[in-house]
C-alpha cells in the first residue's frame, strides 16, 4: 500500500475510506445492473483522481478481464432462471441468470477499482494514525498491528524457505491441510517468539497509551465536502 | 546506579532458579557480565532494566534499586522496531515520552546524527544493513534518555566490520554523555579494552568480579574450560602475544589437501533480477572444501541456491558430466543436501527422535541411537526441535543432512551468530562428512574458519566471482580484502608475525 | 473489555499477519482448483480462510481475539495493496463476527476441539450471510447453492477449526506457548 500525489491522497484516510464503503453498501443494495454500471462509472472517475492515467489503467486491470468472464460466467450458468437460452450439462444459462451475471460482474469490477484508488493513495502508517485519532482505535493495538505488518516480506520469505525444505527432503502433502500444518508450526512458533520479543523491547522503551503523537490527521473541510458529495451521489441514483 | 540485593528469579514451570540469591552494585562506568550460556546473565540483564517481574512473568524476590533512567539494547534490531521509516522509528520513542511533537524533529535530527545515520527521515528500515539497523536502534533508545544502558549481545547478528564500528560508537556515546553500562557480549576482542569491571556468572551464582587485566590472561585456560567466552588477543596485541595457550589457539595447521575427482562445472551461470549472480564459471571436485565470502548482498546466498537448483538460471551446470536439470528433483536432492542459515525452518517432524528417523532411514536403529548420543540429543530426543536451544537445533539441522553419502552439500553461513563451542562442534561434524568425499560449499563471515579449514576460497562482489584460489593467496591481497570488506585472520596475522620474528634471528 | 497484556497484542497480531499470508497463497490455488472441482466444488478450499479466529481464540483465550485475528488476517490483504482489499477486509469481520459469537456463547472458556471446530461453522455462517447479501448467493439455483453452503460449513468446521485446534496442541506441545493461556494448563499439570 503506498500512497502519491494526487488529489484523492489529500483526503483523510479513514474519511476517505468510509466513503469508500458507503459506494459498496449501496453496491450491494443495488439489484439493477444499470445503475452497477453507473457506480463503476463513479469508481473510474475516483480512479482518475488517484492519478491513474487511462493507459496504466487499462494495463493494470487487464489481469482481471478473466476474473470478470468467471465472475459472470459462475451466475450466468448456474444461477436461477426459468428462461432458458442455453444448456448443456451442469451449465444452465437464462436470462435471469445473465442479468444476475451483469449485476455481479460488474459490482466486482467496481469494487476492484474502488479498492485500487483506495491502495494506491494511502499511506499504511497514515492510515492507522487515522485509526487512533478518528477512530478511537487503542494505540497499543494499532502499533501492534504496524509492528506486526513491519514482518511482512519476512513471513513471505520465511514461507518460500519452508517449502523449499520440504521440496528438497522431499515430503508429499498426505491430505488437505497437511501443508499448512508442516508449514504452520515452525512459522506460527516463530512468530510467537518474535512477538514476545517485541513486546519486551516496545516495553522496554516505556510505550503505552499515554503520549504524544509525532502526526496527527485532520478532519478537513475537504474531507466532508467529499462524504457530502458521495451521499448525494448515492441518493440520487437511487431516486432516479 | 543500580543495587541488586539478594535477587532470586525463576521461569514459571522450572524446578531450579536461574538467580541464586545475587548481591551486586554497578556503579558508573563499564560492566560486563560474562558467563556461559543458561549462567543466567540475560535474566540478569533483565533484572537489572527492570523488566521482571512483570513485563516478562517470573517469580523474583529480592530487590533491585535503580537510580536513573534505563535504556536497553537487544540482539536483533529487526525485533525491536514497529515502524517502516527511520525517523518514524525515532519519533515513537519520543512519542513514548511524551514529547511535544513540536520538538521531535529537532531531536530526531541530532540523534540520526548521533549515531553517523544522517539519511532523510524517510529512509525505509529495509534498506539499511545489519550494523546501521543496530545503531539506529541505539538511536532510539538514546532519545529516551536514559542514564544506564543496558546491551543484551548487541553485535550478536552483525557482520564483523559493523561489529567494531558499532562498539566504538557505543563508546564513544558513553564517554560524551556520561553513561553506565552493562553489556552482555562473547566478542571480547571488541569490546574489553572499554571494559571496567567483569562480572562472572556461573549457574546462576556470582562467582568472581575483577578488572579485566587482573582476569586475563591468568583466568583463560580456566574459563576456556567451562566453556565460557574469552577474547583472543586481549590483552595482548598480535606482535605481543607471547607464547602460551592463547597463542596456541591462534596457531592454524594448513588444511590438508588431497587430490579428487570431478564433481560439478558451471559455466556462465546467471541468475535473473533480483536475484545477483552473474556469468559464474568454476569447476569443484570431490572432497573440497570451499568457502564463499564477501559482503552482505554481494551474491553468496544466491550462488548457493543456483547449486542448489533453487533458482531459475541461465548458463550451463553440468553435475557429475550431466546437465543438472537433467536430473529428477528427487534423484538431485539425493546427492545435494543444502543447509538454510535457519536451524528451525529446517525441521519437519514433531519430535527430535522421529526427525532422525526420517533423515536416516537407511540406518538401523543402533546406528541411530549412536547418532543421537554424538549429537548429544538423547536427553531431548522426544521433546519438539523446536523446543530446543539455538545449538541443539543447529546440530540437528545440520545432522538431517550428513551420513547419507550426499556428494554435495550447500550451506548457508551455519556459523552465524553462534558461540565458539557449537562452531566447533559443528565443524567437527562437517569435517566428517568432507574427509568421506562430500564436497563443502560454504558461505560464511568467519575468517578463522577460512584460514583453518577451506581449500579454496571464492570471493564475490555484486554478483561476479572476483577471486578463486587458495586462502593464502587471498590473505595476501589486501586490495581485494579492503574492496570486499573482509579481514585477514588472526591465526594467519600471527603466523606471519611469528614468521617475520623468525626471519629477524638469523639477521640478529 | 479485559485488559490486554502487550505480549498477547502482539502474539495475536504476529499470527493473524502470519495467516494472512497464508490465505494469500492458499488464493493462488483458487484457479487450479476450481478448474479442476468446479467452482462449485473448490469450495471445499474455504476453512483455510477462517483458520486465524480459532486459532488465536485458543491460544489468548480472551473476548474479541477471535473478530480481531481474522480481521487483522483479511487486512493482510488490504496492505500487500491487493485489488480485492476492501472487500476482504468486509468479508473478514462477517467471517471474524460468526466465530466470535461462538465463543461468546461458550463464555470464553471453552477451547477444545468442538468448539473450535464450531467457530468454524460459525465463521462459515458469517462468510455465507454475507456472500447471501453481497455476492448474490441468493440468485443461483437450489442446487448450487446448497452445495456451496454445504462445503463451506464442512470446510469451516475441518479445515478450520479442527485444523486449528491439531495445531494449537502442536504449538504447545513446543513450549512456545508456556506464557499464554492456551500453554498454562499443561504447565499446571507438568
Amino acid at each position: 500500500m503506498q500512497t502519491n500525489a494526487s488529489l484523492f491522497a489529500k483526503l483523510n484516510p479513514v474519511i476517505k475510506g468510509s466513503g469508500l464503503f458507503l459506494i459498496m453498501f449501496a453496491l450491494i443494495a443495488t439489484t439493477d445492473w444499470v445503475k452497477t454500471l453507473v457506480f463503476l462509472g463513479l469508481a473510474i472517475g475516483l480512479l482518475l483522481l488517484s492519478g491513474w492515467g487511462p493507459i496504466d489503467f487499462l494495463k493494470r486491470l487487464a489481469p482481471y478481464s478473466l476474473l470478470f468472464v468467471l465472475t459472470f460466467w459462475m451466475m450466468a450458468a448456474f444461477g436461477k432462471g426459468t428462461d432458458t437460452i442455453w444448456s448443456f450439462g451442469w451449465f444452465h444459462v437464462t436470462t435471469e441468470s445473465t442479468m444476475h451475471g451483469w449485476l455481479l460482474a460488474l459490482r466486482m469490477a467496481t469494487f476492484v477499482c474502488l479498492s485500487l484508488a483506495f491502495v494506491t493513495t494511502t499511506d499504511a502508517t497514515q492510515f492507522v494514525m487515522s485509526l487512533i485519532h478518528q477512530t478511537k482505535l487503542s494505540p497499543r493495538f494499532a502499533y501492534g498491528f504496524l509492528a506486526g505488518i513491519r514482518f511482512l516480506p519476512q513471513l513471505i520469505e520465511e514461507v518460500r524457505v519452508l517449502r523449499q525444505v520440504r521440496m528438497i527432503r522431499n515430503v508429499r502433502s498426505r491430505f488437505p491441510g497437511d501443508a499448512f500444518l508442516s508449514i504452520g508450526l515452525p512459522l506460527f512458533t516463530r512468530s510467537i517468539q518474535r512477538a514476545e520479543r517485541m513486546a519486551i523491547a516496545m516495553e522496554a522503551r516505556h510505550f503505552s497509551a499515554e503520549r504524544t503523537y509525532y502526526e496527527i490527521p485532520e478532519v478537513s473541510r475537504r474531507d466532508i465536502m467529499y462524504l457530502l458529495a458521495i451521499v448525494s451521489f448515492i441518493c440520487l441514483i437511487f431516486l432516479l | 546506579m543500580i543495587t541488586v540485593d539478594d535477587l532470586s528469579i525463576r521461569y514459571p514451570g522450572q524446578m531450579k532458579s536461574v538467580l541464586d540469591h545475587v548481591s551486586l552494585t554497578i556503579e558508573q562506568g563499564t560492566t560486563l557480565l560474562l558467563g556461559r550460556s543458561g549462567s543466567g546473565k540475560t535474566t540478569l540483564l533483565h533484572a537489572l532494566a527492570g523488566l521482571t517481574p512483570e513485563t516478562i512473568e517470573v517469580e523474583q524476590t529480592g530487590t533491585v534499586t535503580r537510580s536513573g533512567s534505563v535504556g536497553v539494547l537487544f540482539q536483533n534490531p529487526e525485533e525491536q522496531f514497529c515502524m517502516e521509516t527511520i525517523g518514524r522509528e525515532i519519533a515513537f520513542s519520543l512519542e513514548n515520552r511524551s514529547i511535544p511533537s513540536a520538538e521531535m524533529e529537532e531531536r530526531i535530527e541530532r540523534l540520526l546524527a548521533l549515531v553517523g545515520l544522517p539519511l532523510p527521515f524517510s529512509t525505509p528500515i529495509a534498506s539499511l544493513s545489519g550494523g546501521m539497523k543496530q545503531r539506529l536502534a541505539l538511536a532510539a533508545v538514546l532519545a529516551l534518555e536514559p542514564t544506564i544502558l543496558l546491551l543484551d549481545e548487541p553485535t550478536a547478528q552483525i557482520d564483523p566490520i559493523g561489529q567494531h564500528e558499532l562498539m566504538a560508537l557505543i563508546f564513544q556515546i558513553q564517554k560524551e554523555h556520561d553513561l553506565t553500562i552493562v553489556l552482555i557480549e562473547h566478542q571480547l576482542d571488541v569490546c574489553l579494552p572499554y571494559v571496567d569491571q567483569v562480572v562472572l556468572l556461573e549457574d546462576g551464582a556470582i562467582t568472581e568480579t575483577a578488572h579485566p587485566r587482573d582476569l586475563f590472561p591468568h583466568a583463560y585456560v580456566r574459563l576456556q574450560a567451562k566453556g565460557i567466552a574469552v577474547p583472543s588477543l586481549f590483552p595482548y596485541t598480535i606482535e605481543t602475544l607471547p607464547a602460551g595457550p592463547q597463542a596456541a589457539r591462534l596457531f592454524a595447521p594448513p588444511p590438508v589437501v588431497t587430490a579428487g575427482t570431478p564433481l560439478l562445472h558451471v559455466s556462465e551461470l546467471s541468475t535473473k533480477a533480483p536475484y545477483p549472480l552473474t556469468r559464474a564459471t568454476f569447476s569443484l571436485q570431490t572432497g573440497e572444501w570451499v568457502m564463499v565470502l564477501g559482503a552482505n548482498g554481494s551474491g553468496k546466498s544466491t550462488l548457493l541456491a543456483t547449486l542448489g537448483r533453487l533458482l531459475p538460471q541461465r548458463g550451463t551446470y553440468q553435475f557429475r558430466n550431466r546437465p543438472a536439470h537433467r536430473y529428477s528433483k528427487r534423484r538431485f536432492y539425493e546427492q545435494v543436501g543444502y543447509i538454510f542459515q535457519q536451524p528451525d525452518l529446517q525441521f519437519l517432524k514433531l519430535t527430535v527422535e522421529a526427525e532422525i528417523d526420517w533423515s536416516h532411514r537407511v540406518a538401523t536403529s543402533d546406528e541411530r541411537k549412536a547418532l543421537l548420543d554424538r549429537l548429544e540429543l538423547t536427553s531431548v530426543k522426544q521433546q519438539s526441535p523446536l523446543a530446543l536451544s539455538t545449538g541443539q537445533q543447529r546440530r540437528l539441522s545440520v545432522a538431517t543432512m550428513l551420513g547419507q553419502a550426499k556428494d554435495l552439500l550447500l550451506l548457508d553461513e551455519p556459523t552465524f551468530g553462534q558461540d565458539g563451542l557449537t562452531t566447533e562442534r559443528l565443524i567437527e561434524q562437517l569435517q566428517t562428512e568432507q574427509q568421506h568425499g562430500t564436497t563443502l560449499v560454504m558461505a560464511t563471515h568467519d575468517m578463522e574458519l577460512v584460514a583453518r579449514y577451506a581449500h579454496r576460497v571464492l570471493v564475490m562482489e555484486q554478483g561476479q566471482i572476483v577471486f578463486d584460489g587458495r586462502p593464502n593467496e587471498l590473505f595476501a591481497d589486501i586490495a581485494l580484502l579492503t574492496r570486499c570488506q573482509l579481514q585477514r585472520p588472526l591465526c594467519y596475522q600471527r603466523q606471519e608475525v611469528h614468521h617475520i620474528a623468525n626471519e629477524r634471528i638469523p639477521v640478529r | 473489555m479485559q485488559h490486554w497484556k502487550m505480549k498477547e497484542i502482539m502474539v495475536m497480531m504476529m499470527l493473524a499477519v502470519a495467516c494472512g499470508v497464508i490465505y494469500l497463497g492458499w488464493s493462488t490455488l483458487w484457479l487450479p482448483m476450481s478448474a479442476i472441482f468446479g467452482p462449485v466444488g473448490a469450495n471445499w478450499m474455504f476453512g483455510i480462510w477462517i483458520i486465524a479466529s480459532p486459532l488465536v481464540a485458543a491460544i489468548i483465550q480472551k473476548p474479541g481475539a477471535a473478530l480481531i485475528a481474522e480481521v487483522v488476517a483479511a487486512a493482510v490483504e488490504l496492505f500487500t495493496g491487493s485489488h480485492f482489499g476492501l472487500s476482504a477486509l468486509l468479508i473478514g469481520v462477517c467471517q471474524g463476527l460468526g466465530a466470535e459469537l461462538v465463543f461468546a456463547m461458550t463464555r470464553y472458556r471453552r477451547y477444545d476441539a468442538w468448539t473450535l471446530m464450531l467457530s468454524g461453522v460459525g465463521a462459515a455462517v458469517g462468510s455465507i450471510v454475507y456472500s447471501l447479501i453481497a455476492n448474490g448467493f441468493s440468485y443461483y439455483t437450489t442446487t448450487t447453492l446448497l452445495a456451496t453452503i454445504g462445503l463451506q460449513l464442512i470446510s469451516g468446521a475441518l479445515l478450520g477449526g479442527l485444523l486449528a485446534w491439531i495445531l494449537v496442541r502442536r504449538l504447545v506441545a513446543t513450549g512456545v506457548l508456556s506464557g499464554f493461556a492456551a500453554g498454562r494448563a499443561k504447565r499446571e499439570v507438568a
